[in-house]
């Protein structure tokens, strides 16, 4: 085959894998505008705590990120659920400058949070199969992107479960769609939005611990994720939970093509080229502006 | 089982509805009119927890609930069908329906369906469909039978003939009398004189928001105010 054509599939698929994450990430932004119409600017954050809680596993009892991700999903679960119902309530009837205050700041205070607590230390996980490869074909598939991608799949796969058969994902989808006529089926909409947020926050945390064993962990380390993030879900339609996954596969093929063609310090300038591009085209989205 | 007491509220500071009582027996079915504006919605809405401020007293089955949210009143056995039906409509019918039985939700079955589907068959082919891409009237149905999914013991039902074709109408009200037999209690609120709804004896005329007339059907039928204020003669 010629090397060239190689060269591109092989950023094609380095492009999925990366791309898989950006998904997991960014669906919780998108279920919780979804859900209570609030954009998270400080979602990203998330990430950056549930990387802490994996490296925090790894580091003090062993534990490998891809399993302490899973305590990452219940810690960022706990502490958006208190955030939900402490900070986020009170602004819910008020204007949207108001919310974009309290989760700019929200944001701010996370990262400056993680400073005091953590230092500015850059930290990362040592796992066995963190220089392990396997061949397919011609190409090469790196162990730590391609468990990362599994395991984001698997999870939004179980999210999506949860979302689609279970109780609290019809009472999450109902308060979605008409908060009055939820509460007027007796559904609590108060409990279902810490639930929603809950779980929006808990999965972007989720994605900080799984993407652990290829990546570092810094205070600042959610500033690499939030413009990313904000993309995937524009790209999938804001509030469409397979728009997000679909967003993010686009989104990481994107940046691994241009890095291939263009000096690599263009490669989100590429990104954000095509990103206003397609929203002058198709300003819904990928997928339409459908609510999930 | 309903006892409404001196009720005044509205949306902000203007109240609308001032010193409202009525009172409503187990089983019973009573029928609002008025014009509009005349505090017909917000009445049902106070009922069922929805209106912002409200003062005076409102007691189901003895306990006086005008402090509980909405979601505690449903629990209690309070459905409200509200108007413009507010369906579910980017899910399918069958979903709406078991998003009324949330209150229920470890007891319910397959009959629970087949009962809603027996009221309206057409809601059965229909079951798999969104609730947003049917008709009016069905969708009314929908609304209907996802406040039945509660089994609720007192029904509310605000305007559910409005917007609908004649024939939908008489389907419509065909049902609310089959579900007067089943004992549940009900209060209609109707800007059309339901006619074919023999079974509701009790009438309560709401003018900007106080109690204009209340009693017998037939009596209030007859009432000049009555028929100034409704039918305009």
């Amino acid at each position: 085959m010629l090397p060239e054509l190689l060269q591109f599939l092989q950023a094609v698929l380095d492009g999925l894998l990366l791309g898989g994450v950006y998904g997991v990430i960014a669906i919780g932004l998108t279920l919780i505008f979804g859900t209570l119409n609030v954009v998270n600017f400080a979602q990203a954050e998330f990430t950056m705590i549930g990387m802490y809680v994996a490296w925090f596993l790894w580091h003090a009892l062993g534990i490998d990120p891809l399993l302490g991700a899973v305590i990452s999903f219940a810690a960022g679960f706990a502490l958006g659920a208190a955030v939900e119902a402490s900070l986020i309530r009170p602004v819910m009837k008020s204007t949207g400058a108001a919310q974009i205050f309290l989760t700019v700041g929200l944001m701010m205070v996370l990262e400056n949070g993680a400073l005091l607590l953590f230092g500015s230390d850059y930290r990362s996980v040592l796992t066995p199969y963190q220089t392990t490869a396997y061949r397919l074909g011609p190409l090469f598939v790196s162990a730590p992107y391609l468990y990362a991608f599994v395991a984001a799949l698997l999870g939004a796969g179980l999210m999506w479960l949860v979302m689609m058969r279970s109780w609290l994902g019809r009472a999450i989808r109902a308060t979605a769609q008409d908060r009055m006529a939820a509460e007027l089926s007796g559904i609590n909409t108060r409990l279902v939005h810490m639930a929603a947020f809950g779980i929006g926050t808990g999965m972007s945390a989720f994605g900080g611990g799984v993407i652990l064993p290829y990546s570092s962990v810094s205070p600042t380390a959610g500033a690499q994720y939030v413009v990313i993030m904000f993309l995937v879900v524009v790209l999938g339609g804001l509030g469409n939970a397979a728009g997000a996954l679909a967003g993010g596969l686009a989104a990481g093929v994107i940046q691994s093509l241009s890095g291939l063609y263009a000096p690599i310090q263009m490669q989100n300038l590429t990104l954000f080229v095509l990103f206003l591009a397609l929203l002058y085209f198709r300003p819904n989205g990928l997928l339409g502006g459908k609510r999930a | 089982m309903l006892c409404i007491e001196d009720l005044t509220g509205g949306y902000g500071p203007r109240p609308v509805l001032s010193g409202v009582s009525l009172e409503l027996a187990e089983g019973a079915a009573l029928a609002v009119f008025g014009p509009n504006t005349a505090g017909k919605t917000s009445l049902l809405r106070a009922i069922s927890g929805q209106l912002p401020h409200v003062s005076g007293r409102i007691r189901f089955r003895g306990e006086e609930i005008s402090g509980l949210p909405a979601h505690a009143r449903a629990a209690l056995g309070i459905a409200q069908v509200p108007e413009g039906r507010h369906v579910f409509g980017g899910m399918a019918v069958e979903e709406n329906l078991l998003c009324g039985a949330w209150t229920r939700r470890r007891q319910v079955a397959q009959s629970d369906l087949d009962e809603c589907y027996h009221l309206f068959p057409r809601l059965r082919e229909r079951r798999l469909q969104m609730a947003g891409s049917l008709s009016g009237g069905e969708q009314q149905m929908v609304a209907i039978c996802r406040a039945l999914m509660l089994r609720p013991s007192l029904l509310l039902l605000d305007e559910p003939s409005h917007g609908l074709a004649p024939l939908m109408v008489r389907e419509v009200h065909a049902a609310i009398s089959r579900i007067l037999k089943t004992g549940i209690s009900v209060l209609l609120v109707e800007q059309n004189l339901p006619a074919d709804l023999p079974a509701i004896r009790e009438g309560l005329l709401l003018e900007e928001g106080r109690v204009a007339l209340a009693g017998p059907m037939a009596q209030i039928t007859r009432d000049p105010r009555f028929r100034e204020a409704y039918l305009g003669v």
